[in-house]
Formats: structure tokens, C-alpha cells, sequence
């Protein structure tokens, strides 16, 4: 390849020889097989009756299909609906406290002077450490003193100060120009004005980031709903997943994993919706 | 219409004094440029009249009103950006409309969805919509209003800031070097653009700039900063012919002015690099003093022998600027090896090339003099020999005249 062509040229081509290229697809082609294996087992298993469910073959498909009885199952032997619309609850609670809270506090932190600030985001830093499930005991402890244990409250509120997510909008609000800013102030902005009109939506690509990995951890906990609700009609889906579990007549399989490709389902399809906005938010360090 | 006052202003970051004190009055419909190197405290100045920053000491007063504790948006002044400040998800219309949807409604009125059910809104929003659009118009922008400012060129986001700046009608307008990021042919468009705007709004204008040339073409009186000090503040003509000091006098001017050593040798005849010049200057004799000349400055002779004229410099051309309308000839002279740049017409510097011998006489009535630290020496107003008054006085005074009528 001589050194004369233009360089995006030399990058179309690529610089790694067949081999080398096709060793790199291997690799990659490997992880994500680890990765979708049990995503795949799990479709296949919600599609398979029980007797095959348990054959000693290894099958992806079926040989009776029993697709329609397993969601029928998932539907009908739990109230799987209610599960979903709790999910959809908690975390759009979650996450609209989460905007809430966490915009104007990393405007503050990025943008604004005053005394303790830098102690204020070391604080911040080291919240950032501590594992939630530290904090877990003394906060069901304190949700017993007040009363609000096994209701939605209990699922919502510990989650809606989020550090990352001061941490994540402090980094980008660094990267709004000053004058910005201060053109919003001559222009008759007041300070939660700024937050909400002028420098929220230049951070809409790390809100959305943030957005996917809020739904993603409060969609899927399973430990904190556990511990705070007891009542069936308030669970989480995966709380309410574990209630196809532990039945007299032991597991149904079936109908278990029917209801894990339904709550998964909902995932996927906002990681998909989203994914350009998503993407965007992960790199922009990079733009800027 | 406003007048600006700067009382006192010091500002320091950590133990680096910014401003030393700075005081200043702007009058009524004024328009008045700080000009000054980077870093010199120009833009701090421009922030602290704004309220984005806090002076440690002095007061700003609008109208003859301390503003020191009011908020930017109180102050009733606007400001534009050198990054223009462009609000970038929004659009034109909204960006300049902004400034008026902040101060006419209010913030139930300002709600997404439910302010345009509230009474009034829509009143108030058609009536927005009309302001925009006769400032979009003024500024020749009408057809770019539903475009966001990522899709405008350089020169239609400065006219966007500008009319985000104007459609409030601010008491004051504060520029902090708005056309810098411009290519130089739009600056130069842009800067008549702003002047005229200046004469049709008649408000009060405060424009930041290190550029001289915004500064002496724009303003009625430029303010010469340096060091976080204020130098001299005249109309621009007096800035250039009689500057204060002989940091202004280098600060000021394109090319910049030619310093040479020179000495009293009595009180009527200064003495440079071996050539007398008649001017009188009493009670500095003996002391050594700057010499400072214009590039135009200067009478060009044809070149004689060296030291057959005692009242011309003898030197070569090292380099020769041909910018068209204007000729700078770099000149090297023999006496000293001092170098000299000078305007010329292209008629009597036609045969001069690269290595010419030439021969310089300098204006006496266009010399400027300083001291040793740089202090204006102000020749003694007099009478030539012949009985002509020298010319230099009458410029001098032509350029007080000058200043007498923008209230200095």
C-alpha cells in the first residue's frame, strides 16, 4: 500500500490482513455467542412442551410447538400485566425524580460558584463507591419506622437522587459554553430557568444515555423489590417472574420462560428506539 | 439611551490584579470601544457593566444608578458574544424572540402546553412574533427565522446574536469582541453594519475589541487599555495623533510607530541618530527621550552621498509591502542600523527596490515625544522662525476641537 494514498483510502482497505480480519470476526463472533446463548435457550424453552423441555437432546426448535399454551400460561397463571405496568410505573417514577433532582444538582456542581462546591461533587465522588446494597438495611429499617414498606413509595424513592446521574450530567454541563450561559442571564433567565430551558436540551443525548441504563437497572432489580414488597399485586416483573416459580406442582418451565421473553421484550425494544440517541451519549466525550 | 458609569472598578483573580481601578463615563448614545491586548482586562470590564462578574472594588452606575446589586436581566443591558452564544436547539425565531418571552410572560404563560390556554398568551405571542420579525427584518435575516443556528454562516450568526441583543431594546449594548471569529472581508462589512446600527438605535454601545481597527473606525471615543489600566480616552483621531504615552502610541496605529532614541541639545532642537529637528521643548536638556514617528511621517529624497545633508537620514529598503492602495517601505538606516517602516506613494517609491539607497527627512510637525518612562513631552505651543504656526499644534489642536464636541 504506498504511503501516497489518501488516508481514507488506507482505512477502507483496512490494515489488517485477511487473516488477521477474519481472526478478529472469530473473536467477536465468540462473545456474542456467549452473550445470546441464554437469550436464544430462553426463546427456544418458552416455544418447547414440558417433556421436551427436559429431553436430554439438544434442540433449538421444537418438534410440538407449544408457543401458544407457554404465553397463554404466562398471561393467564400469573397476573403478568399488572407486572409490567408495575415496571413501567416504578421506573418512569424513577426516572422522571431522577431528572428532576440530578439536572439542577449538576448544574450547580458544573456551572455556578459558590462556597463547598468542590467538596459538594468529592461528596458526590464518593456516594459514586458505595454499593446500594450498604445502604439497603438502614433504609428498610427507616421505610418500617415510617410506614411506607410494601408500597410503591418504597420502590421508587430510594432510587430518585441518582449519583451517577450528577456525576454523568456534571461532565456534560462542563462542556456548555460559558456565555451560553451567560447570554440566558442578560436574556432574563432565571437560574432553574437556564437548567430547564437552556441547558437541559443540549444534554438531551446524555439524558437519553442515562435514560436506557436507569430502565435497564430498575427494570431488572430484583433485590431491592424483593426486600420492600411482600404483596403480589405490587411487584416488579422480575419479582413476579419468581411467582411461576415455587408453585405446589413445582416449576413450570414453559410459562416461566414466556414470561421472561415478555419482560424482556420492552428492554430491546427501547434499547432499539433509542440506540442512535444512546450511542451518541456514550461517545460524546468525544465530539466535543 | 442610557449613560454608563465606571467608578473605581479593581478586579483580581488569586493574587493577579485584573483591573486597577478603573474609572470611566460613558455618555448618552455613545459609542465607545475598549481596545487593548489580550489579557488586558477588557472583557472582565465588559462582564463586571454586565453583572456577569464581580468587581472587589468600585461601583457601575446606569443612568446615574448603582447596578452593583442588581442581577444581568435588572440591569436592562445586552450583550454580544464572541462565540455568539447562539441557544443551539433552538431556532432563529425562538433564539431572538427568547429575550422577550422571558420578560413579557409570565412563567404560568411560559408553561409548554398549558400557557398558550392561558388569556392573553396568544396576544402576547403574536405581539412577540411582530417584534421578531421587524428586527429579523432590519437585520436583513427574515428569511433564515425556522433555520437552527448550526445550519447559519459565521456572518448570519453574528446577525442573529445582534438581533437576539436588539429586540429587547436595551438601555446598553455590550459587545465583547463580536466579529473576531469573522473571515476579514465580512469583518470589514460588518464593522460598517454595526456603526450604522449604532446611528439608527442611538443606544448606548460598549464594544471590547484587541482589533485597532474596529476601535478607530467604529467608536466616537476609544479607551486604550493596558495592564488592566486605562491609558487615554479620546475620539479616535486623537488617539493617533496625540497619544498619551508611548504604549498607546504603539498599541495604536498599523503599521506600528517607529521609536528611535533622541536628546535634548537645547531647548528649541532635539537631536535623533545625527539629524536636528526644530521643536522646542523647554526644561528637558541633556535628558534622553523617545522619538516617535508615523509611517507617513516622513519625506522621502532621492539618495545623496552620505553625510552631504546634515537634515536627511541616509538608509536601503529591506523589504517592500505593496498592498495596493498603500506602500510600506521597510528601510534599515545607516546610522545606527535602526529600523524604520513608512508609507509611501507609489510614484515617488516606484524605482525604490529591495537594497535601494534612499535618503529620509522627518516631519518636525509630525514627531511624537516621550520620556524615558514613556510620558508624553508636549512640545511648547510656537511660532516657527518664519512666523508660521507649526503645523503639529495645529493638529493638535484640531484633534481637541474634536474631542471638545464628544464631551471628553
Amino acid at each position: 500500500m504506498s504511503a501516497a494514498r489518501p488516508v481514507s483510502e488506507r482505512y477502507r482497505m483496512g490494515r489488517l490482513s485477511p487473516a488477521a480480519r477474519l481472526l478478529r470476526h472469530l473473536v467477536l463472533l465468540a462473545g456474542a455467542t456467549v452473550m445470546l446463548v441464554p437469550f436464544v435457550w430462553m426463546i427456544s424453552t418458552s416455544l418447547k412442551p414440558p417433556n421436551e423441555i427436559f429431553s436430554a437432546d439438544i434442540a433449538l426448535l421444537p418438534q410440538t410447538w407449544h408457543a401458544v399454551e407457554n404465553y397463554t400460561a404466562a398471561f393467564t397463571k400469573q397476573p403478568l400485566l399488572r407486572y409490567l405496568a408495575n415496571g413501567l410505573l416504578v421506573c418512569a417514577a424513577i426516572f422522571i425524580g431522577q431528572v428532576t433532582f440530578m439536572v439542577p444538582a449538576a448544574y450547580a456542581i458544573a456551572k455556578l460558584r459558590f462556597p463547598g462546591r468542590d467538596a459538594l461533587f468529592g461528596i458526590v465522588l464518593l456516594a459514586l463507591l458505595i454499593p446500594t446494597q450498604v445502604t439497603a438495611i438502614p433504609l428498610y429499617i427507616l421505610f418500617y419506622k415510617i410506614g411506607i414498606l410494601d408500597t410503591y413509595a418504597a420502590l421508587v424513592v430510594p432510587s430518585v437522587i441518582s449519583v451517577f446521574g450528577i456525576f454523568l450530567m456534571r461532565q456534560f454541563f462542563r462542556t456548555v459554553p460559558d456565555d451560553l450561559i451567560h447570554a440566558a442571564r442578560l436574556d432574563g433567565c432565571s437560574e432553574l430557568a437556564i437548567v430547564w430551558r437552556i441547558v437541559l436540551p443540549t444534554a438531551m443525548p446524555a439524558i437519553v444515555a442515562f435514560g436506557i441504563l436507569s430502565l435497564v437497572w430498575h427494570w431488572n432489580d430484583y433485590f431491592w423489590p424483593l426486600l420492600v414488597v411482600t404483596s403480589p399485586e405490587l411487584a416488579t416483573p422480575p419479582l413476579g417472574i419468581v411467582f411461576f416459580d415455587n408453585q405446589e406442582a413445582g416449576t413450570d418451565f414453559g410459562p416461566l420462560m414466556a414470561g421472561a421473553v415478555i419482560i424482556t421484550a420492552p428492554l430491546l425494544l427501547a434499547f432499539l428506539f433509542a440506540q442512535r440517541r444512546f450511542i451518541e451519549g456514550v461517545t460524546m466525550s468525544g465530539v466535543k | 439611551m442610557a449613560t454608563v458609569g465606571i467608578r473605581g472598578i479593581a478586579k483580581g483573580f488569586g493574587t493577579t490584579p485584573v483591573l486597577k481601578g478603573v474609572s470611566l463615563d460613558i455618555a448618552h448614545g455613545e459609542f465607545l470601544t475598549l481596545v487593548g491586548p489580550s489579557g488586558c482586562g477588557k472583557s472582565t470590564l465588559l462582564r463586571i457593566i454586565a453583572g456577569l462578574d464581580y468587581a472587589d472594588a468600585g461601583s457601575i452606575l446606569i443612568d446615574g444608578q448603582p447596578v452593583d446589586a442588581q442581577a444581568p436581566k435588572q440591569r436592562d443591558v445586552a450583550m454580544v458574544f464572541q462565540s455568539y452564544a447562539l441557544y443551539p436547539y433552538m431556532t432563529v425565531a425562538q433564539n431572538i424572540a427568547l429575550p422577550l418571552v422571558m420578560r413579557r410572560l409570565s412563567p404560568l404563560q411560559r408553561l409548554p402546553l398549558l400557557g398558550r390556554l392561558l388569556p392573553g398568551t396568544a396576544v402576547q405571542q403574536a405581539q412577540i412574533t411582530a417584534d421578531v420579525r421587524t428586527v429579523a427584518d432590519g437585520l436583513d435575516i427574515a428569511h433564515l427565522l425556522q433555520r437552527k443556528p448550526a445550519q447559519l454562516s459565521g456572518g448570519q450568526r453574528q446577525r442573529v446574536a445582534l438581533g437576539r441583543a436588539m429586540v429587547r431594546q436595551p438601555k446598553v449594548f455590550l459587545m465583547d469582541e463580536p466579529l473576531s471569529n469573522l473571515d476579514a472581508k465580512l469583518r470589514v462589512q460588518m464593522r460598517a453594519e454595526i456603526a450604522e446600527l449604532h446611528r439608527r438605535l442611538k443606544t448606548t454601545f460598549i464594544y471590547v475589541t484587541h482589533d485597532q481597527a474596529e476601535a478607530m473606525t467604529m467608536s466616537d471615543r476609544v479607551a486604550v487599555m493596558l495592564h488592566g489600566e486605562l491609558l487615554q480616552v479620546a475620539p479616535p483621531a486623537v488617539v493617533y495623533r496625540d497619544p498619551a504615552s508611548l504604549a498607546v502610541a504603539e498599541f495604536i496605529g498599523s503599521p506600528k510607530i517607529n521609536i528611535l532614541p533622541a536628546g535634548l541639545r537645547s531647548d528649541r532642537a532635539v537631536e535623533s541618530l545625527g539629524l536636528t529637528l526644530p521643536i522646542r521643548l523647554p526644561g528637558h536638556i541633556g535628558s534622553q527621550i523617545h522619538l516617535g514617528l508615523r509611517a507617513e511621517a516622513f519625506d522621502l529624497l532621492p539618495a545623496v552621498r552620505p553625510n552631504a545633508n546634515p537634515g536627511v537620514w541616509h538608509g536601503h529598503v529591506t523589504h517592500r509591502e505593496d498592498l495596493g492602495a498603500d506602500l510600506f517601505l521597510h528601510v534599515q538606516l545607516e546610522h545606527g542600523g535602526h529600523r524604520l517602516v513608512l508609507r509611501s506613494q507609489h510614484a515617488e517609491a516606484a524605482s525604490l527596490m529591495v537594497g535601494s539607497p534612499l535618503g529620509l527627512r522627518p516631519k518636525p510637525d509630525q514627531a511624537l515625544l516621550f520620556d524615558a518612562d514613556g510620558r508624553r513631552l508636549r512640545p511648547a505651543l510656537d511660532v516657527a522662525g518664519d512666523g508660521t504656526i507649526l503645523a503639529w499644534d495645529t493638529a493638535t489642536a484640531e484633534a481637541r476641537q474634536f474631542a471638545g464636541h464628544h464631551r471628553v
